[in-house]
């Protein structure tokens, strides 16, 4: 008896969600829709913009890979430039000495 | 006019047939948002929300399933994501934490209790099974389409909605038990 109590409530409270009816959407909602596409300027995705978009990010990636290969070559240096530079830092060291009185 | 011309128009910017489309389908995306988000309020955000992507990216329909379909996609993901957004920190084992109250505005007063109680564990299902539920179960829509606006296998949908019905029952149980010892 208790279990078939509990089965016929659990149905129910399963069947009552289907039940449901469609509610009315409130009003003056597309007018809302049309001010917030006017207020922050949303434009339709076309294939002009598109192309626009796609034209920016390679501009950006080429600018970045220019970027990065200058970067590269200043890491794998000049070998003259490199050189100088590492006797230059020899003689600071050799003649700044700390104890030397 | 058929949706697909409709939608070709709206990419170019056209607001008449914006209008059109937002009169034939606002009805249905608002009322998938309402049973995610419960609250009509939230149920309305997510509606603006909706449109404004489809006035932003109508040209990304391909036509490959119908303009219903698209729709249906993109109001349950909206909904998801605006309830990410905004409730975080749900979880099915916090039943016990007094959810919001939510008497569907559709539901004759013989049923909203009991329908009040099964929205408030839907919310608590993993997003998966609460999609294929509340798609299937409750707006009684084919499996088939079901799977097609959840871009999963028939069999995938099945399961999810297996699951799901699984949990709740679980959960319904406890209640059923609680509530005959309160007596």
């Amino acid at each position: 008896m208790g279990q078939e109590e509990k089965e016929d409530w659990i149905e129910d409270v399963f069947d009552s969600v289907r039940q449901t009816k469609n509610v009315e959407v409130p009003e003056g909602l597309f007018e809302k829709i049309e001010q917030e596409i006017d207020k922050t300027n949303v434009l339709p995705f076309n294939n002009f913009r598109t192309y626009l978009l796609a034209a920016g990010i390679a501009a950006l990636l080429f600018a970045n890979g220019s970027i990065l290969y200058r970067l590269s070559e200043g890491a794998r240096g000049n070998p003259s430039k490199e050189l100088s530079e590492s006797v230059y830092v020899q003689s600071m060291t050799l003649d700044f000495n700390f104890y030397d009185i | 006019m058929d949706q697909n011309s409709l939608l070709a128009k709206i990419a170019n910017g056209d607001r008449n047939s914006f209008r059109i489309f937002f009169d034939t389908h606002s009805e249905l995306v608002f009322n998938v948002a309402l049973k995610f988000a419960r609250n009509k309020q939230d149920a309305e955000e997510i509606t603006q929300e909706v449109f404004i992507k489809v006035f932003r990216f109508a040209r990304n329909f391909e036509g490959k399933s119908s303009a219903t379909t698209w729709l249906y996609r993109m109001a349950v993901n909206t909904s998801l994501n605006y309830l990410k957004k905004y409730k975080k920190g749900h979880s099915i084992e916090s039943v016990d934490i007094a959810p919001q109250k939510f008497y569907h505005p559709g539901i004759e007063s013989d049923h909203k209790e009991k329908a009040n109680l099964m929205f408030e564990l839907v919310e608590y299902l993993p997003d998966k099974q609460k999609t294929a539920f509340i798609l299937s179960y409750v707006d009684d829509l084919p499996r088939k389409e079901v799977a097609a606006i959840m871009e999963m296998s028939l069999k995938a949908v099945e399961s999810l909605l297996q699951r799901a019905k699984k949990k709740l029952r679980v959960n319904l149980e406890k209640i059923y038990q609680e509530r005959r010892i309160d007596k």
